[in-house]
């Protein structure tokens, strides 16, 4: 076994003309664990996964995934690494099959790629809609699709970007299970998620970010009783002591 | 000799003043793609449409391109909000490849339009002759470059301010930056868009006037202009209209110098050379943050 | 490739072959030119179609193909080898040309390509110890390959590039340009290098225009910068792919087909009404008709099928 965690954030900052996003963000997500990012709009967890998928190389600091520096890596190197990761809105390709929108996304040596995506599909129950167009899905359909498509190349970590948000709560459950089953195969997820029920529910520990940096970390039962974390989503403390 | 401050000084102003016209005609182009998110590949005709305006007024009534330019800045508005009206309006929400199509399409409907109906000989309206000179400074400024550019410079902060500072100017940056707040705040996004159009087909036939009085041009001349102003957008940053008026001035300025010290026909690749090297050093940015750049 | 439009092609090529045996001289130029268009326009259709990056100035690899072909047939050199040598020259160049504007997203390449076919223009007119300026290269007809070498040398161009079209439809690489039309970020999050597959279509989109060149050069025995960076050729080949259809197979066959046939008999000696009829009908195309004339077949027979 290598280190026992498969991503390491040292000092992540990122600047936006000035105006700070992360402002030196140290973080771990252990291996075989889900782990929870939440923390008030604005406060920096896109940002976060932005930096450590690669769609933003502007970032200082350090990240290690499964041993690689991958701070500066295009997107691609990084899922050639075992990365994957889900967007906030749905970016499901609208011009692409739901088959094919999971094939461009399989390992290109993958000879049972159509196997494994029919069967993805079968377990959402998405098995009829193989060959309909993506834009034609239904908003929460397009969501789970996105989610299988990352799954098409067994990564060893997954960051998930409110995976559930828009979806109804019947494809919800089945989501928050496939989750569930994916980290009982040995895969190490990181969550962005609003439902703190959810977050309670799965996650083994979980970082609270505020205004670009990390105000509180540990289980979930942990976190809610920080009063940092209370002042973070109720207003600032200092402010209403005055 | 080439080192002396007087000619360093006279390269310096005349590289300004050529500037100032780039900047007339770049701001519109940006002004364009700052608002409505279309890049204009028919800019440049429009300015070749101003041109040819001020040389039929100047050869057939024989009015002053001076006189004219108002006139010219009007007709080149209605037609921009026509254009804007019955051709862009439909390209917005579609992808800016298909603008890119479009617009692409319309520069060589109206260039070969042009070919048609004025062949591809070059005109010139030689009214403006000789030069100012300037005792104190010990320079010579040729008239129709000192004319054209003031103009330009004139035209461009005019409109920048008009921008900044007009209830109208803000309602076009209201529609730029947030146009769904801007819908629900009552205004008419559409029309604005068509002032915005209008605007910049306005600033370019104004460019084509000051054009015709300072060079000769034929219909082809208007695909040249349209290159530097993408040198000129990329140097200043795209949808950035005080961007495009520095990047304007910059290129003139060395356009001039290296017209100076080495000759005119490397002046004119100074423009792709800058393209290319802003292209290969500064990929990231260029374009705000607009679009993510891999 | 699917059995219908193995049956299609088939029965093109049956009836191309043939047709030296029965067309007078002049019909078989004008097929050899609707073959040069379905070759330009199928390599136009591997960059722009798929991919979704414009290329305004493709025709400026027909240009730098046509002279080197007359350069080195010239020079001495087997004709067959003269056409590689373009093709491969046209590909070189575009190399480092994809290299430089494909790392950049959005209008930058299509801004980039805008004046290149000017460029060349300018450049075989400037390089008057190469390519003659302005006085052009007239080839000896003692050189030159007959027509119908010629006829069937560009009837190679165009099956080639349809089946490479057929291939890379059917292909998990076509299936990759597809996600970088679609959502090029998306594409590359779910590990596609996007920049090496754009790179890779835009070098291999100006290998065939190099041959289509060289060929035309022969066919024609004189070219000079005006008639091989044509603007007209250079606006057609997209014109034809959007009448037809973007990033289908039969696309630029069907609308190269047309559009020669058409312009043939109406405009085609008018250079400034023809172009401006062509600019005129791009933007009717991509407002009215933007999948082309496939797109509208297709959705009609959904409609009532």
């Amino acid at each position: 076994m290598a280190e026992p965690s498969i991503l390491e954030i040292q000092g992540l900052r990122r600047d936006f003309g000035g105006v700070q996003a992360l402002g030196g963000v140290d973080l771990q997500v252990r291996r075989g664990k889900i782990t929870g990012l939440i923390g008030p709009n604005g406060s920096g967890k896109t940002t976060l996964f932005q930096a450590v998928s690669g769609m933003d190389r502007e970032a200082t600091g350090r990240i290690y995934f499964d041993g690689h520096s991958i701070l500066g890596l295009r997107p691609s190197r990084i899922v050639a690494l075992g990365l994957g990761r889900t967007f906030q809105l749905s970016r499901v390709l609208p011009g692409l099959t739901v088959l094919e929108n999971l094939l461009v996304a399989s390992r290109p040596d993958d000879s049972e790629a159509e196997d494994r995506a029919h069967n993805l599909l079968r377990q959402v129950h998405l098995e009829r809609q193989v060959h309909v167009l993506g834009k034609a899905l239904s908003y929460g359909q397009q969501k789970l699709v996105e989610f299988l498509r990352v799954l098409m190349r067994s990564p060893k970590l997954i960051l998930l970007d409110e995976p559930a948000a828009g979806v109804n709560p019947t494809l919800r459950r089945t989501l928050w299970e496939l989750v569930r089953q994916l980290q009982e195969q040995g895969t190490s997820l990181m969550l962005i998620e609003h439902h703190m029920e959810v977050i309670a529910d799965l996650c083994d520990e979980v970082y609270v970010l505020n205004e670009g940096r990390i105000i509180a970390r540990g289980t979930f039962s942990e976190v809610r009783e920080d009063p940092q974390v209370f002042a973070a989503y109720f207003g600032h403390r200092n402010r209403t002591a005055s | 000799m080439l080192w002396e401050s007087s000619v360093l000084l006279q390269l310096a102003l005349s590289g300004l003043l050529a500037g100032a016209l780039y900047a007339l005609l770049a701001c519109g182009l940006n002004l364009v793609f700052g608002v409505m998110g279309v890049i204009n590949l028919a800019h440049g005709e429009l300015m070749i449409a101003g041109a040819f305006l001020s040389w039929l007024a100047y050869r057939y009534i024989d009015l002053h391109p001076l006189v004219v330019l108002p006139l010219v800045m009007g007709l080149l508005y209605g037609f921009g909000v026509l254009l804007q009206r019955w051709l862009i309006e439909r390209l917005t929400g579609r992808d800016e490849l298909t603008s890119l199509l479009v617009t692409y399409g319309l520069s060589i409907l109206l260039m070969n339009l042009g070919l048609l109906l004025f062949s591809a000989d070059f005109r010139s309206v030689p009214v403006l002759q000789g030069g100012f000179y300037l005792s104190s400074l010990d320079l010579v400024i040729s008239k129709p470059r000192a004319v054209a550019g003031a103009i330009s410079l004139a035209l461009t902060l005019g409109i920048f301010g008009f921008l900044r500072y007009h209830r109208m100017g803000k309602a076009i940056r209201a529609v730029s930056e947030q146009p769904e707040v801007a819908m629900i705040c009552g205004i008419d996004v559409a029309k604005v868009r068509q002032m915005t159009f209008g605007i910049a087909a306005a600033m370019a036939g104004a460019a084509g006037v000051l054009l015709s009085i300072l060079y000769s041009f034929s219909p082809e001349t208007g695909g040249e202009f349209l290159l530097k102003c993408f040198a000129v957008l990329v140097i200043g940053g795209m949808g950035n209209f005080l961007g495009a008026l520095l990047g304007g001035l910059l290129l003139g300025l060395v356009e001039a110098f290296v017209g100076g010290f080495f000759n005119v026909q490397w002046a004119e690749a100074v423009a792709y050379l800058l393209l290319v090297l802003v292209l290969l050093l500064r990929p990231g940015g260029l374009l705000g943050q607009r679009h993510a750049v891999f | 490739m699917r059995y219908s439009d193995l049956g299609i092609g088939a029965l093109l090529l049956f009836f191309s072959l043939l047709a030296p045996g029965f067309l007078n001289n002049y019909q078989l130029s004008f097929l050899l030119q609707v073959l040069m268009m379905v070759t330009l326009a199928q390599s136009w259709n591997l960059i722009s179609g798929m991919t979704g990056y414009i290329s305004f100035g493709h025709g400026v690899f027909f240009g730098v193909g046509a002279y080197t072909g007359a350069l080195l047939l010239m020079g001495g050199a087997f004709w067959w080898v003269a056409i590689l040598s373009a093709a491969l020259l046209a590909a070189a160049l575009a190399l480092p040309l994809g290299l430089l504007t494909l790392r950049l997203r959005g209008p930058y390449f299509a801004i980039a390509m805008l004046g290149l076919n000017e460029v060349g223009r300018i450049l075989a007119n400037l390089w008057v110890d190469l390519t003659g300026g302005g006085d052009g290269i007239a080839l000896s007809p003692l050189l030159s390959p007959v027509l119908a070498t010629n006829y069937f040398s560009m009837l190679a161009l165009a099956v080639l590039a349809t089946l490479g079209m057929g291939w890379i439809l059917r292909s998990r690489f076509g299936l990759e340009l597809r996600a970088i039309r679609e959502d090029e970020e998306a594409a590359e999050m779910l590990g596609i290098d996007t920049i090496r597959n754009k790179l890779i279509a835009f070098t291999a989109s100006a290998l065939l225009p190099g041959a289509a060149g060289a060929i035309y050069a022969f066919y024609t025995s004189f070219i000079d910068p005006s008639s091989v960076f044509l603007p007209a050729l250079n606006v057609q080949m997209i014109v034809v792919v959007l009448l037809g259809g973007r990033g289908t197979l039969w696309g630029p066959v069907l609308g190269a087909v047309l559009l020669m046939s058409v312009q043939e008999l109406t405009w085609a000696e008018f250079p400034a009404l023809h172009l401006a009829l062509l600019g005129l009908l791009m933007i009717l195309l991509v407002l009215y008709l933007p999948d082309g004339l496939l797109g509208a077949w297709k959705r009609i027979g959904s409609r009532y099928g």
